[in-house]
C-alpha cells in the first residue's frame, strides 16, 4: 500500500523544505558577487529586484486574492525617495532602504484603504491609476525629481559610512531579497497565511471565524507594497539614474506576467517567474515591437490553461508522485472519544425585530439559550429561523431589540467582532476551504485568537511556537473529541458531506465557542449521518456548550433538543421541552399539520368518489 | 463656458465607456478590463477606413461588427473557463491579458504614433450659451444620453434586463429557471463590445487614435463608474459628465498634470465616503 511508504515529497517538504530553501538562498547570496562576470551580475541584480516586487504582488494577488497593478508606483516612490535623499547628500543605503520602504507603505495605505472598499477589480483599477500618476507627479515636482528628463545622483552608496562597490551593492541586493523571501515565507506559514487562505476561499467564512476581511486584505496589500519600495531604492543605486520611463504601465504588465508565470500563490514563484522573464523575453531587443502582445498572450494563455504557474506545476507533480492522500471510509472512530471543555454562556434575545422591505422576518422575538442545553428553532420555510441565526451572528443587522451573550451586548456589531466574542456557526452548505487538511480546517477555527502573527511569526519567536502548539493541540483535541482523530491529515474537501458537516462542528468547538449556532446541519444526511451528528451535538452540550440548532426535520429536532422554540411568521408561537411541543395545539395547527382534519377527509372522499 | 462644453464632450465619452463596463457587469458580474481597448481599436479602424475613403456609416458598421465579434471571442476565451469556479480570480488576469493582447495588436499594426482621424464635421462648432460647443462633442453627448437612458429603461422593463439581473445574482438559480446563462453573458459581451468599438471613431476624432487611448479611458471611465455607482446606467452618465467637468476645469485653472491628481483625490475621497456611488444600491450580504 502506498500509504505506508515513508518517502513522501510532501513530508520531506514539510520537514526539510526550509533548509533547502535556506541553502539555495545562501548560495544565491554568496556566488554571484564572487564568481560571476559583470554582465551576469547585472542580470542577477535585475532578477532580484523583480523578485522583490513580484513577491509583494503575490502576497496581495496570489494569497489575498486582490489583484494589484500599482506595485510600479511603489517601486517608483522608493526609487525617487532614495534619489532625492542622495541628492541632498545622504547616500547611506540603510537609510535609503528604510525611507523607500516607508514611502511605499504610505502609497500602499493611500491606495489600498479606498481600493479595498469595493470588490476585487476596484483595487486593481485604483492601483492602476497610481501608475498613470507617476509621470504626472514626477513632472509636477520637477525641481526635486528632475522631471521627465530624470535624475542621476544615485551613485556611490555607502553602508555604515563605508563606500560600497558594485559587488558590495549586489551583495546587499541579494541579502535584502533573500531576507524578504524568508520573511514572506514565515508570514505565509503562520496564522496570517491561514487567514489569507480562508479569506480567498470565502469572505463569509473568514468573518464568521472572527477575521475582519478588510483588515486582512489591506494588511496583505500593504505588506506587499513594502518590498517594492526597497526594490526602488536598490534599482536607483544599481542604475545610478532614474526617470519616469523606468516606471511604466508596461512594467506593471511584465511584473504581473512574472507573477502568473511563476505561480502567484507561492513564495518561490516570484524568483522563478522573474528569472524566466529577465533571462527570456526581456533579453532580445528585436522583441520590443511585439513585447506588449506577447505579455498579453502570456497572461491569457497561462491564466486560462494553468493558473498555478510553474510552482503550481511543481506542486502538482510532487502530488502525483506521492499518490493520493489517504481516504478514510469511516470517519468516526467509535472507540476513541476524548474530553474537551466548551465555555458556553447564556444567550438572551429580547424583542428582536427585522423587516426586509414590507416583510417582517422577525417580529419581536424573545428567547433564551443556556449553556449545557440544546435549544432548537423549529418552523416552516420563511418562519424567520435563519434570519434569527444571521442576526445573532451579525450577518443581518436588526431594527430593534437586543442580543446579549453572557454579560456582553452583541447586536449591532460586525460579524467578525461577534465571532471574536465567541459565537461560532456552521453553514447550510459546509464551507471548507480547498487544499486544507481536516486538521488545518479545524485549526482555522482558532484564527480569531490573538498572537502568532507579525514579528513573532517572522522571527519564529517562542511566543509564535507557543500559539502554534496551542492551535495544534486544540485542533487535535477537538478532532479527538468527535472521535475523528484519524482524519486529521485527510484533504478536507474530499470528505463526504456528513463528515464535512461534523468537521464544521469540530471547527466551531476548537475555537472555544461561547455559543454554537448550527444552521440545518442534518439537511441531506442519511440515518447514519444524522445519528453521528446527533451524538456530536450531544457531546458538545455535555461538554458545557450553548447550542442553538435550526432544523426542519421534526423527528431529529424533537429527539435531540432539550428545549424547542417554534417560530411562524417571525414570532415564537410556542416554547417548551420536546414532549410538550409535540402536543401543543397551535404547533400542530400551524406547523406539524393535523392528519385527518374533517375538511381534508371530505376532500379525500370526494376524490375517491370521482373515480 | 467653452471649457464646460469641452468637459461635457469628454465626459460623454467616459459615460459611454463606463456604460460598456456596466453591461457585462450587470449580466455576469465580470468587470471587463479590456473594454476601453475596444474603443481604442475602433479609433484605429476609423483611421484605416477613412484613409481608404469608406463612407462614415460603413466605418461605424465595421466597428459594430468587429467589436461584437471580439466581445464574443473574449467571453469564450477569457471568461467562460472560470465561470464555474467562483473562488478563482483567474478571470481578473485573463481580462487584463485580453486587454494587453488588443493593445499589443494595435502596437504591432499601427505603432506608437498617434493618428488624427479626419472625421467629417470635426471642426464645426455651435455658439451655445456663450461658449463654443463642437458638433462632434454634441453628437457624443446626445449618444451618451440616449444610450445610458435606454440601457436603464431596458434593464428595468424588459425580459432581457430581468435575465441579466437574475444571472448576476445567482447563475445556478437562473439556469434552473430556464435562462441560458451562457447566452445572456455572451450577448452582453457582444453588445458592450459593439458599443465600445463604435464609440471609438468619435473618440479618435476628438483626441486622435493612439495605443495609449485605452489605458487612459480605462481609468477615467472607472472613476465615472465609481462616481455613478456600479450597475447604475444613469449613474454612468452623471459620473462620466462629472469626471469630464473636473478634468476640463482642472486643466483650465490648474496645471494639466494636476487634473489627473485631482481626479485621483476625488476617487479616493469617494471610495472612502460613499463606495456605492451616487446611484448604486448597497446590497446587504446574507448567508
Amino acid at each position: 500500500m502506498r500509504r505506508s511508504t515513508t518517502f513522501r515529497i510532501r513530508t520531506l517538504h514539510r520537514r526539510f523544505g526550509w533548509a533547502v530553501a535556506l541553502a539555495v538562498g545562501l548560495v544565491a547570496i554568496v556566488v554571484p558577487p564572487t564568481m560571476l562576470g559583470v554582465y551576469d551580475q547585472r542580470q542577477i541584480a535585475l532578477i532580484a529586484v523583480y523578485t522583490l516586487i513580484v513577491s509583494g504582488l503575490n502576497l496581495s494577488f496570489g494569497y489575498a486574492g486582490e489583484l494589484a497593478l500599482g506595485q510600479v508606483a511603489m517601486f517608483a516612490a522608493g526609487a525617487y525617495v532614495s534619489a532625492i535623499l542622495a541628492n541632498h547628500g545622504s547616500k547611506d543605503l540603510l537609510l535609503g532602504l528604510v525611507a523607500a520602504t516607508l514611502a511605499a507603505g504610505v502609497i500602499g495605505l493611500v491606495s489600498g484603504v479606498p481600493g479595498m472598499r469595493l470588490s476585487h477589480w476596484s483595487l486593481a483599477l485604483t492601483s492602476f491609476f497610481l501608475v498613470l500618476l507617476v509621470p504626472k507627479v514626477v513632472s509636477l515636482f520637477a525641481d526635486q525629481t528632475g522631471g521627465l528628463l530624470g535624475i542621476s545622483s544615485t551613485t556611490g552608496p555607502t553602508l555604515f559610512g563605508r563606500p560600497l562597490g558594485f559587488t558590495g551593492l549586489l551583495t546587499v541586493v541579494l541579502v535584502v531579497t533573500v531576507g524578504w523571501l524568508a520573511i514572506a515565507r514565515n508570514l505565509v506559514l503562520s496564522r496570517f497565511g491561514d487567514e489569507l487562505r480562508v479569506l480567498r476561499e470565502s469572505p463569509l467564512l473568514a468573518s464568521s471565524l472572527g477575521l475582519s476581511t478588510f483588515r486582512v486584505r489591506t494588511s496583505a496589500y500593504l505588506l506587499g507594497s513594502l518590498p517594492a519600495g526597497a526594490a526602488g531604492c536598490l534599482v536607483a543605486y544599481l542604475n545610478g539614474f532614474i526617470s519616469p520611463d523606468s516606471f511604466t504601465l508596461e512594467l506593471a504588465i511584465v511584473l504581473l506576467a512574472a507573477s502568473v508565470v511563476g505561480g502567484s500563490a507561492s513564495i518561490y514563484g516570484a524568483p522563478i517567474g522573474s528569472a524566466l522573464l529577465v533571462l527570456g523575453p526581456l533579453q532580445t531587443s528585436a522583441f520590443t515591437q511585439f513585447s506588449v502582445l506577447i505579455y498579453g498572450l502570456f497572461l491569457l494563455v497561462i491564466g486560462v490553461v494553468f493558473s498555478g504557474g510553474i510552482s503550481g506545476l511543481i506542486t502538482l507533480v510532487a502530488r502525483r508522485l506521492d499518490g493520493r492522500l489517504p481516504v478514510v471510509a469511516d470517519a468516526v472512530d467509535d472507540s476513541a472519544f476524548a474530553e474537551h471543555a466548551i465555555p458556553g454562556e447564556l444567550l438572551g434575545v429580547r424583542g428582536l425585530t427585522k423587516s426586509f422591505g414590507g416583510v417582517r422576518a422577525l417580529d419581536g422575538v424573545t428567547l433564551e439559550a443556556s449553556p449545557g442545553r440544546i435549544t432548537a428553532l423549529l418552523g416552516a420555510n420563511g418562519a424567520g429561523k435563519t434570519t434569527l441565526l444571521n442576526a445573532v451572528s451579525g450577518f443581518v443587522r436588526t431594527d430593534e431589540g437586543d442580543i446579549v451573550l453572557g454579560e456582553r451586548r452583541i447586536d449591532g456589531e460586525p460579524p467578525h467582532a461577534i465571532a471574536r466574542a465567541g459565537v461560532r456557526r456552521t453553514f447550510q452548505t459546509p464551507l471548507i476551504p480547498h487544499s486544507m487538511t481536516a486538521l488545518e480546517t479545524v485549526m482555522s477555527g482558532r484564527l480569531g485568537q490573538r498572537g502568532g502573527r507579525g514579528l513573532s511569526a517572522v522571527l519564529r519567536l517562542p511566543s509564535f511556537r507557543r500559539s502554534r502548539r496551542a492551535d495544534l493541540d486544540a485542533a487535535r483535541g477537538a478532532l479527538a473529541f468527535a472521535g475523528m482523530a484519524d482524519v486529521a491529515d485527510v484533504d478536507a474537501q474530499s470528505l463526504p458531506l456528513g463528515t464535512r458537516r461534523l468537521l464544521e462542528v469540530v471547527r466551531a468547538v476548537a475555537g472555544e465557542p461561547r455559543l454554537i449556532l448550527l444552521d440545518e446541519p442534518a439537511a441531506g444526511l442519511d440515518d447514519d449521518g444524522r445519528a453521528e451528528l446527533a451524538r456530536l451535538i450531544r457531546r458538545a452540550r455535555d461538554a458545557g456548550g450553548t447550542v442553538i440548532l435550526v432544523e426542519h426535520n421534526v423527528d431529529f429536532v424533537l429527539g435531540l433538543a432539550d428545549h424547542v422554540h417554534v417560530m411562524a411568521l417571525g414570532s415564537v408561537i410556542a416554547s417548551g421541552p420536546p414532549q410538550v411541543i409535540r402536543e401543543h395545539p397551535e404547533v400542530i395547527n400551524s406547523y406539524l399539520g393535523r392528519r385527518g382534519r374533517p375538511e381534508s377527509r371530505t376532500e379525500a372522499r370526494a376524490e375517491v368518489a370521482d373515480r | 463656458m467653452t471649457t464646460l462644453w469641452a468637459g461635457l464632450g469628454a465626459g460623454a465619452v467616459y459615460a459611454l465607456v463606463a456604460l460598456t463596463f456596466n453591461i457585462p457587469l450587470a449580466a455576469s458580474g465580470v468587470f471587463n478590463f479590456a473594454q476601453p481597448q475596444f474603443t481604442m481599436l475602433g479609433g484605429f479602424l476609423a483611421f484605416e477606413g477613412l484613409r481608404q475613403g469608406w463612407p462614415l456609416l460603413l466605418v461605424l458598421g465595421a466597428c459594430v461588427v468587429v467589436g461584437g465579434l471580439l466581445g464574443v471571442l473574449e467571453e469564450r476565451v477569457a471568461i467562460r473557463p472560470f465561470v464555474r469556479n467562483t473562488t478563482s480570480r483567474a478571470a481578473l488576469v485573463t481580462t487584463v491579458g485580453f486587454a494587453v493582447v488588443l493593445e499589443g495588436v494595435a502596437h504591432v499594426i499601427w505603432g506608437t504614433t498617434p493618428q488624427a482621424v479626419p472625421f467629417p464635421g470635426t471642426d464645426s462648432t455651435l455658439d451655445v450659451a456663450g461658449g463654443r460647443l463642437g458638433v462632434l462633442d454634441l453628437t457624443v453627448l446626445i449618444l451618451a444620453v440616449v444610450a445610458c437612458l435606454s440601457a436603464e429603461i431596458a434593464t428595468r422593463t424588459t425580459g432581457w434586463g430581468l435575465a441579466n439581473r437574475a444571472t448576476t445574482i445567482d447563475p445556478t438559480a437562473a439556469e434552473l429557471r430556464g435562462i441560458d446563462v451562457t447566452a445572456v453573458r455572451r450577448r452582453a459581451f457582444a453588445l458592450a463590445g459593439a458599443l465600445a468599438c463604435a464609440v471609438g471613431p468619435l473618440v479618435a476624432a476628438q483626441v486622435t487614435a493612439s495605443v495609449t487611448l485605452g489605458n487612459n479611458l480605462l481609468i477615467l471611465a472607472f472613476v465615472a463608474l465609481c462616481l455613478g455607482g456600479f450597475g447604475s446606467h444613469v449613474g454612468c452618465l452623471v459620473g462620466g459628465v462629472a469626471v469630464g467637468l473636473v478634468q476640463a476645469l482642472g486643466a483650465r485653472y490648474l496645471n494639466g498634470d494636476w487634473a489627473l491628481v485631482l481626479l485621483f483625490a476625488v476617487l479616493v475621497a469617494l471610495l472612502l465616503a460613499r463606495p456605492s456611488g451616487l446611484f448604486g444600491a448597497r446590497r446587504q450580504r446574507t448567508v
